[in-house]
């Protein structure tokens, strides 16, 4: 088959769009004619002709989307999907743009017009065919730009009068996707071949009905076949929805005006982010940098190719240009490896699109503008642009939210500029999930995700208030973590004793982020069960929050598990048990629980063995401080103290604030506060060195190569990119030969 | 005229009581007065008083001629707002203290579609309590999941008691005024919810203090322990103020010589006593009214499929009847909070007569709504902002001189002038042509709603007849019902007055829920039958004894109730439910249990389309329910003698023009009170009344049937005038 974005499709003659021009015609002359404007539309005629008929036409439009999304999703059977909406609907134009999408998971937008492209470049016209009341699934992220396996979409392709006019699609992120570890993001895989179900789009249904071999294919092929069944029926109920407006639409502006209003629909949502990048941002360039960590070494026995420790790093540069151009670069990023987090185009693009939501979109018209407006950069080889189409891409939602966080963070720095300072924030993109698999006692076998905090996480700190307690998620504007009774329907064996706010767990600062949360479930009566952790960010590499303006960065995410614990017992004589990470240590530490042994993961963990009695606790979500946190007016910290969120020891050290803890509320020391701040402001400047003598030391670690082996593979592998080569050796004043006597592993 | 037997209903808003007043002829009359928030009985007394006057009575000879008085106030929902209720304590399952803080993340509640977008905005609801008053108690109850593995409602850890006597003491040290119980799985188990309450009743009577305690079991037993939690919060924080304003607004009715007990407005959309129990469940009671009314008048003209659609000052809310009777939503949203609260099902868009209209001058994007500028109208009064009244004066629908009957001016040249400005100007059309335009806009989101209400659930809407009332929506039917093949429209003399009027109508019930967790199986065998069967009949029968209790206490016997069944199903693994009527109220036999499974299947690809059913993984009921009915007065609306088609000549006032499809017509004026049941009124033409005005275009016309409702239909194709 031929990859997407074929160059030759450029070439291909232009003819006026009728009943019988194929979808590879209109898709040249689409791409012929889309240039600065979209689809050669200069000026926006029915707007301009008619702006009320116009916007009704598009109220119409948008209706039928959301009303899709919300009557559908209670087809799902994945909490994820009806419980946290996750999940997204889009009216496509025949080429595969999206024209609107409803609300919920808005970064697959992204995804869309890369898996029409790939069935339109393939020929799926002629076969296998596509027509009328047709249905394609699928969940590639080569061919069709899925960010990840765990990302399944359908689509239905819309007709009228005998000519295709649109196409309708749903996604949503399933329980489990059949890879060699349960799950839907398989923390370890070397290739496509160990991420699990990978399907590139392919007809699965004929006159709005499933083919019951791809039911089939579900039962067998996945450990949660009821859940992803009742998904797929959702999307195509939700498809169906979207097709019935289409046609009413159709049948009552014409179907000329529907061709030309969604081409105007999507330039007008262009012009609208070029309105707001004009307005807020300041021409220039902004850099942030993100790191993860794959820590694959003991894997060999079985995948010797992907035995090793990774540290993989990616510059998020965004570029704003005089005419209010935005290019979301990550040039210089690791190359690809043989490990889970790989991403291909979809998932970088609906990362820095989402951040482009984030600060550019308000109050514009969703769609495949705000795409053909922003650019976004990938070098192919790299670890976003594989250059080998088997790559693994099982969980790179994992790093790509670092994109997400560091073009926040760049634009907010474009707002403090320009003096929006309500706008500014530290973009914060974490994200976490128990999920595993196993055999129950009575021999049924099952895969499951827990989604809940991938639902929501905590606001990084404004530039002038505080961030909140699981309040946001980026992908997903409905943030939602769900109720644990439901969840627990759905996940036996893990039972929640557990859902809290972690206390200091955050970025501290003059504001800080929002205090993260954590999860903690007992495990009982598993018949044989493994669980693993996927998830959007670790201790080991910050690849999010790292804090603004002399903020903290927000600490990472960690997973604990303890085993054959005295659990079981205290629990049937009904004595209290810990319900967080830090109550299992005091509960530890007093002899209250007893322990025969422990884990600690600070990165995505393999499959780990769970029994009767044993703890499976995580942390995740904090958001990131701004400013720095000797300017937080000490009352703030004062209650923080009183309201549980702060040590004393953690208020003196980092906020040099004195507290009596014994005098409670009264407790605040502000004379001696003043102190101890002017006693830590001289410190700071007695440890500083001037920058050309810190450069000058450093200089010479760099030249005698002395990092850890991780890093400096990383540097020497990303040296192979010629942009960080040139950076490197640039900064660092050396030769442009320049490279380490011991090569990172290059795979 | 002899007005010997009244029903009262008033309804109390933020800013003014409305009172309407019907009598045993289907006489009505309306009232105002403004609220008084710290006396809410003497606001109560004023608006009787007010109505009383248009009968040439006052509002005690009212009262003592009265049968029914139903009242809605404010003091739970301003409780909540202002941030003045209780001082709660909360006991929750050990590991979850932090939940009123994280509130499952829903940060966005009540935020229009921009500001949802526009991430930054989003904030928590203020929790109503201090978060430190909610304490962890050692417990555990189990779901037995999906999987079967462990019994439903299992003990996992049991009750900690001295963890209850010492948090109980805690928070009455701490000064609370209120407890709340919530306990994981407590729908499936009640018994650690009951045993907790208990022990603290204990500790707060030893020491001499007289405080609520309130178990989520006995509040809302069902799923989702966020939701459980936000109702018994509320429960605590404002009931116990909402009964005392209500108990002196009854000791006022009856000092004016009323004789029976005053009811109130539930958000299920049924009334009940003010003693009622769970006074949370009158929290959202504002858009119910309309639907009850719609009832009465389906029950009374014999339809059973009707989309009911109440246009206002702020929304436009739609509600449907299906196979006569209203459907339920679980999770409604409310100042913030989302509620494990049954409720009438409604869905609603900011496109109200007051909605305020944005035009951006540089994108030309129109935003209509959700700010409504409420009482001050629009700039043709005293708003800053255009709203969509000042289209409708500007264009001719709205007669500036009669606004009110007449009591408030409208300043047409004023709107004329700032909608060149604000609206003409930066659309760069006619200011007529852009105002019409916007209206469309308007009419167009408040059809697809009807729509998606509609077909989002498998209705045909040839097969609904469609209800329009409130204050605004007799000025709009033309424009939301254009072009929707429905197969009847109406709307009332008395729509400005028609939720007050659904108050009067409505039954008295109370609903009562268990959540369950039972599964069945595709093909179940003999043993799983009978304990599915056993299960429904133990849960009808714990509800129905519930029910005989407190309408006992209510003041009824055992012979005057009547009760409805039913359950929430859903095929196995899904996790939303649909609820299913099961007249057959237990399950004697094999085929009672086929027939409640098939009619879930029924009614699953009415919703779903067939292609999303999925009978293979079995079935899961997650809810009964049981609605215990008693009787209770209902408004006449008596038949009629029809007069002549032709109205009266004193019905005529004048002629106007108005600016309809892109030219200026002459719309014949009308004065509803001269209309009779019988008369015909053909577009163009316009009927006023003080409180509303109807809009009949071109090649329609209005019919004022028997009961006199009035039918919107095509007009016949001679003698009209078009």
């Amino acid at each position: 088959m031929t990859p997407p974005n074929d160059a030759a499709l450029q070439e291909a003659p232009a003819r006026a769009a009728s009943a019988t021009t194929s979808l590879k015609t209109l898709l040249a002359e689409r791409d012929r004619l889309s240039t600065d404007c979209y689809y050669g539309v200069t000026t926006l005629q029915l707007k301009d002709a008619d702006p009320t008929r116009y916007e009704r036409f598009y109220s119409a439009l948008r209706v039928g989307l959301f009303s899709a999304r919300e009557v559908s999703k209670f087809v799902s059977a994945s909490p994820g999907s009806r419980e946290m909406g996750e999940l997204l609907f889009g009216l496509l134009t025949p080429e595969g743009d999206p024209i609107g999408i409803s609300q919920g998971l808005a970064g697959s937008l992204a995804s869309m017009p890369i898996g029409v492209r790939w069935m339109i470049v393939n020929d799926y016209e002629t076969n296998p065919g596509i027509r009328e009341g047709d249905i394609f699934s699928g969940d590639d992220p080569y061919t069709m730009g899925a960010i990840h396996p765990g990302d399944c979409f359908t689509y239905l392709p819309i007709f009228y009068a005998g000519r295709l006019v649109a196409w309708a699609t749903g996604m949503n992120h399933i329980m489990d996707v059949g890879s060699m570890i349960g799950g839907s993001w398989p923390p370890f895989s070397q290739d496509t071949f160990t991420d699990g179900f990978v399907m590139p789009l392919s007809k699965t249904g004929e006159n709005y009905e499933y083919h019951a071999w791809w039911l089939q294919v579900w039962k067998r092929r996945t450990r949660a076949a009821v859940f992803n069944i009742l998904d797929e029926k959702m999307r195509l109920s939700g498809c169906q929805m979207i097709e019935r407006k289409v046609h009413e639409v159709i049948a009552e502006f014409g179907l000329d005006y529907f061709v030309e209003g969604t081409r105007e629909i999507i330039e007008d949502g262009r012009r609208d982010v070029k309105r707001n990048i004009r307005a807020l941002a300041v021409p220039g360039r902004a850099r942030n940098a993100g790191f993860r960590t794959a820590g694959y070494t003991g894997v060999g026995v079985l995948f010797p190719l992907a035995d090793r420790e990774y540290l993989i790093h990616f510059p998020i540069e965004s570029r704003v240009d005089g005419e209010a151009g935005l290019m979301i670069d990550t040039a210089g990023a690791s190359p690809w490896g043989f490990h889970s987090y790989n991403g291909f185009p979809g998932a970088l693009h609906g990362a820095a699109y989402l951040s482009v939501m984030d600060g550019y979109a308000h109050g514009s018209k969703i769609n495949y503008g705000l795409m053909h407006h922003v650019q976004v950069g990938a070098e192919k080889g790299s670890v976003f642009n594989p250059d080998y189409e088997h790559a693994a891409a099982s969980n790179p939602w994992a790093t790509t939210v670092g994109v997400i966080s560091g073009a926040i963070n760049n634009a907010s720095r474009g707002f403090l500029a320009r003096g929006y300072l309500e706008e500014c924030w530290t973009g914060e993109a974490s994200w976490d999930g128990v999920q595993g698999s196993g055999i129950l006692p009575n021999g049924q076998g099952w895969g499951f995700t827990n989604l809940q905090f991938v639902g929501g996480s905590a606001m990084g700190a404004f530039a002038y208030k505080d961030g909140l307690p699981t309040a946001w998620t980026n992908w997903n504007h409905r943030s939602d973590i769900g109720n644990a009774e439901e969840w627990e329907y759905v996940t036996p064996a893990l039972y929640y004793i557990g859902r809290r706010l972690v206390p200091e767990y955050c970025g501290h600062g003059k504001f800080r982020g929002g205090v993260g949360h954590s999860a903690t479930y007992v495990i009982r009566n598993p018949g044989r069960l493994a669980v693993n952790r996927g998830g959007g960010t670790m201790a080991r590499g910050t690849v999010i929050a790292n804090g603004m303006a002399g903020g903290y960065p927000a600490p990472g995410v960690f997973v604990k598990t303890y085993h054959e614990t005295n659990m079981q017992k205290r629990m049937a004589a009904g004595e209290p048990f810990p319900s967080s990470p830090f109550e299992i240590d005091e509960f530890i530490g007093n002899g209250q629980l007893k322990v025969r042994r422990s884990t600690t993961w600070k990165q995505d963990t393999p499959p780990i063995e769970m029994k009767d009695g044993d703890i499976y606790t995580h942390a995740s979500g904090a958001g990131g401080g701004w400013g720095d946190p000797l300017e937080r007016l000490p009352k703030l910290v004062a209650e923080d103290i009183v309201n549980g969120w702060l040590g004393v020891e953690t208020a003196r050290e980092v906020y040099g604030v004195k507290f009596d803890a014994a005098a409670g509320g009264e407790g605040l020391d502000l004379e001696g506060t003043a102190k101890l701040r002017a006693t830590i402001r001289k410190r700071r400047l007695q440890r500083g060195v001037p920058v050309k003598d810190w450069w000058r030391v450093e200089r010479r670690r760099v030249m005698a190569g002395d990092f850890i082996t991780t890093v400096r593979a990383m540097h020497q592998e990303c040296m192979t990119f010629a942009r960080y080569r040139e950076e490197f050796t640039g900064f660092w004043g050396l030769e442009a030969d320049f490279g380490f006597d011991d090569e990172g592993e290059r795979t | 005229m002899n007005h010997s037997s009244i029903m009262i209903a008033i309804d109390a808003g933020g800013t003014m009581t409305d009172a309407y007043l019907t009598d045993e002829h289907g006489n009505f009359a309306v009232g105002k007065a403004l609220t008084n928030r710290a006396a809410e009985h003497e606001s109560y007394l004023e608006a009787v008083d007010d109505a009383a006057k248009v009968w040439g009575l006052d509002g005690a000879t009212v009262h003592q001629r009265s049968i029914l008085s139903v009242y809605t106030g404010t003091a739970m929902l301003n409780a909540m707002l202002m941030h003045k209720g209780k001082r709660v304590g909360m006991l929750v399952t050990r590991g979850f203290e932090h939940s009123t803080i994280q509130e499952r993340g829903l940060t966005y509640l009540g935020q229009s579609y921009h500001e949802i977008l526009h991430q930054r905005l989003h904030e928590h609801t203020p929790p109503l309590m201090d978060p430190r008053h909610v304490r962890g108690i050692t417990e555990r109850i189990e779901s037995g999941s999906y999987y079967g593995l462990s019994p439903a409602g299992g003990v996992l850890v049991p009750l900690n008691e001295a963890d209850v006597r010492r948090e109980t003491a805690f928070l009455l040290d701490e000064g609370v005024e209120a407890i709340g119980i919530v306990f994981l799985f407590s729908y499936l188990n009640p018994a650690h919810e009951r045993r907790a309450a208990e022990i603290a009743r204990e500790v707060i009577a030893a020491q001499g203090r007289d405080i609520r305690v309130i178990t989520s079991a006995d509040l809302i037993p069902v799923i989702k322990e966020n939701q459980r939690l936000k109702s018994v919060l509320i429960e605590a924080y404002t009931a116990d103020e909402a009964r005392k304003q209500l108990g002196a607004v009854e000791c006022a009715a009856r000092d004016a010589g009323y004789k029976s007990r005053l009811l109130t407005v539930t958000s299920y959309g049924s009334v009940v006593s003010i003693d009622t129990p769970r006074l949370y469940e009158t929290i959202i009671s504002g858009p119910v009214g309309g639907l009850m009314g719609g009832k009465r008048i389906a029950d009374l003209k014999g339809l059973d499929s009707v989309v009911c659609c109440d246009m206002g000052g702020t929304s436009f809310d739609v509600g449907l009847i299906v196979g006569g009777g209203i459907g339920i939503v679980h999770e409604p949203d409310f100042a913030g909070h989302r509620l494990a609260l049954p409720m009438v099902a409604l869905d609603s868009i900011g496109a109200g007569a007051g909605s305020v209209i944005h035009v951006d001058p540089v994108t030309k994007n129109i935003e209509l709504g959700p700010d409504s500028a409420g009482a001050r109208v629009g700039v043709c009064y005293k708003h800053p902002e255009i709203t969509v009244s000042d289209l409708d004066v500007a264009l001719g629908y709205l007669n500036p001189d009669y606004f009110l009957g007449g009591k408030i001016t409208l300043d047409r040249e004023r709107a004329l002038s700032i909608l060149e400005e604000r609206l003409a100007k930066p659309l760069g059309q006619d200011l007529f042509v852009a105002a019409e335009g916007v209206l469309e806009v308007m009419h167009t989101r408040m059809k697809e709603l009807v729509y998606s209400m509609l077909l989002a659930r498998g209705y045909e809407p040839s097969s609904y007849t469609l209800f329009m009332y409130g204050g605004g929506g007799p000025l709009h039917l033309w424009g939301v019902t254009e072009g929707i093949p429905l197969a009847g429209v109406a709307t009332f003399p008395w729509a400005a007055a028609f939720s007050a009027f659904g108050a009067t109508a409505a039954e008295y019930s109370h609903r009562y829920q268990a959540g369950a967790s039972l599964v069945i199986p595709l093909k179940p065998n003999a043993e799983e039958r009978a304990n599915a069967a056993g299960h429904f009949n133990r849960v009808f029968a714990d509800l129905e004894t519930q029910a005989y209790r407190e309408l006992a206490a209510e003041g009824f016997g055992r012979e005057q109730v009547r009760f409805s069944y039913g359950m929430q199903a859903r095929y196995l693994g899904l996790l939303e439910s649909l609820g299913v009527s099961l007249p057959m109220g237990r399950i004697d036999d094999a085929g009672d249990l086929e027939r409640a499974i098939q009619a879930f299947e029924d009614q699953y690809e009415k919703v779903y389309a067939r292609g999303a059913k999925y009978r293979e993984a079995g079935y899961f009921i997650s809810e009964f329910f049981v609605e215990a009915f008693a009787e209770k007065p209902k408004p006449a609306l008596p038949v009629q003698p029809l007069a002549a088609p032709e109205p009266a000549a004193a019905a005529y006032k004048t002629r106007r023009k108005v600016f309809h499809r892109r030219r200026w017509i002459d719309f014949e004026i009308l004065e509803m009170a001269h209309l009779k049941p019988g008369n015909r009124v053909p577009g163009p033409a316009i009927i006023e009344d003080p409180m509303t005005t109807l809009v009949i275009p071109p090649g329609k016309a209005v019919e004022f049937d028997a009961h006199g409702l009035i039918w919107y239909r095509d007009a016949a194709a001679t003698g009209e005038r078009t």
